[in-house]
């Protein structure tokens, strides 16, 4: 969707503002977030392209106006709401009661875990691979001259504005992975083939470019990309 | 105070939450997913103590020195740098499928999620706030060059700009240019010279000097 997180080429943001010495999270509440966002992911109440979508889906003022971990609070109340997980209701109620435990702050690595917490464990340090097999032979190889379509779909979408109707080549072949849309629409595993396109910056800025012969790599899904004339 | 069930959004007057309120709302949402089991209190300091802990760019650091010592090693990382990153125990959340680049005197790689925040949790850790803000995302695909320097990099004319936008699941890493006078530091010692920026490479890897006597 052409929503406001696509901000890639944007002007007018401000500042990169680099923090020395940024811890990862910074206040306990953020970890707790993190955690809850990943466990309902493991727990499969949600993917990450709903995450995503459900962020993208934020006003705009709001989006650029909260912080990175609040995104998350915002989306996880929004789909555990729609899915009928925990309601809105609920959480207001939790909070006038003052009834739940307090954050735990730095904890240990659990010394008995239980099978939640190892399941946790196995998903961090094992990851989740997304590439998986797919019978159609890709349709371009490196090398291949080709155009990102113009696509505007009121969904999730990993097609970046700034490569919409721009030519470029394909560098890499990445494989078939998952593709986002049907994981964020609910259709479950769809692989799709993957690629590294590289666009010249002559072509994504014209004559603003800071140099026309720089490069921008964007992986996109084959269903993106159409044969260049 | 912003409630996000109830509100209208064409009310744009509203705020977020204080944080002392956003804590009460998190201990809120987490309580309750562990009393309708979706989650446990231990499975989440799990995650919390792994991200405090251990993930974190000095993962990522012991590939790169590998790779500057290691000319076979380099091949398998060129090749096919999941697997090689994988050889060293690394593959995780999030790193599941990593490409390496590798940066030298003419052609400068520099990573980038314009989407949402895309990162190597195991190798890097949590990525930074200005990694994952808007003016980061925004600008370093148009004016990398000016970014680089926002960042301490000036570039030469001669050097090609690469800004790899990680879109879809695939990761990135560059491998950053070995600092000149550390022919004969050990692996380990070369390890503590790389920084998480030097593998964004929005900045060099470190002096000998500058990490304080890492020789």
């Amino acid at each position: 969707m052409d929503s406001i997180h696509d901000v890639g080429g944007k002007h007018g943001l401000g500042a990169v503002v680099a923090e020395p010495d940024e811890p990862p999270f910074h206040a306990p509440w953020e970890g707790r977030m993190h955690g809850i966002a990943v466990a309902c992911q493991v727990h499969g109440v949600n993917t990450t392209p709903e995450q995503r979508s459900t962020i993208e889906n934020m006003p705009h003022w709001l989006y650029l106006t909260t912080s990175y971990y609040e995104k998350w609070l915002y989306c996880y109340e929004k789909i555990l709401e729609a899915k009928g997980v925990v309601t809105s209701a609920e959480i207001e109620r939790r909070i006038a009661a003052k009834s739940a435990p307090p954050i735990v702050e730095h904890p240990a690595m659990p010394t008995a875990p239980s099978d939640a917490a190892k399941t946790m464990h196995r998903v961090i340090y094992g990851g989740t691979p997304h590439d998986r097999p797919l019978a159609r032979p890709p349709a371009f190889k490196p090398g291949d001259p080709v155009v990102a379509k113009n696509l505007h779909p009121m969904t999730h979408s990993r097609l970046p504005g700034f490569v919409k109707g721009k030519p470029g080549i394909v560098d890499v072949y990445h494989g078939a992975h998952c593709h986002h849309e049907a994981l964020a629409d609910g259709r479950g595993e769809v692989p799709e083939h993957l690629y590294a396109v590289k666009f010249l910056a002559k072509d994504l800025w014209g004559p603003n470019a800071e140099r026309p012969d720089d490069a921008v790599y964007v992986d996109l899904f084959e269903d993106y990309l159409t044969p260049a004339r | 105070m912003f409630e996000p069930h109830s509100h209208s959004d064409a009310h744009g007057h509203h705020t977020w939450n204080e944080p002392s309120k956003i804590e009460a709302r998190v201990r809120a949402l987490e309580s309750l997913l562990v009393e309708k089991g979706v989650t446990t209190h231990d499975s989440i300091d799990t995650l919390v103590a792994a991200f405090e802990n251990d993930l974190g760019p000095m993962h990522g650091a012991k590939v790169i020195a590998k790779a500057w010592t290691d000319p076979a090693y380099r091949r398998r990382l060129e090749q096919d740098g999941t697997s090689a990153i994988a050889e060293l125990g690394y593959r995780g959340l999030q790193t599941e499928h990593v490409k390496v680049l590798f940066n030298s005197d003419t052609d400068h790689h520099v990573w980038v999620c314009t989407l949402c925040s895309c990162f190597p949790w195991t190798l890097l850790g949590i990525p930074p706030v200005w990694f994952k803000s808007a003016p980061f995302r925004a600008k370093v695909v148009s004016h990398p060059r000016c970014v680089l320097k926002e960042f301490g990099l000036v570039l030469p004319d001669n050097v090609k700009v690469h800004v790899w936008d990680t879109s879809a699941e695939q990761r990135y890493l560059v491998v950053p240019q070995r600092p000149a006078g550390t022919e004969t530091m050990s692996e380990e010692a070369l390890a503590r010279l790389v920084t998480r920026d030097s593998m964004i490479n929005v900045g060099r890897a470190l002096t000998p000097a500058q990490a304080g006597g890492a020789s």
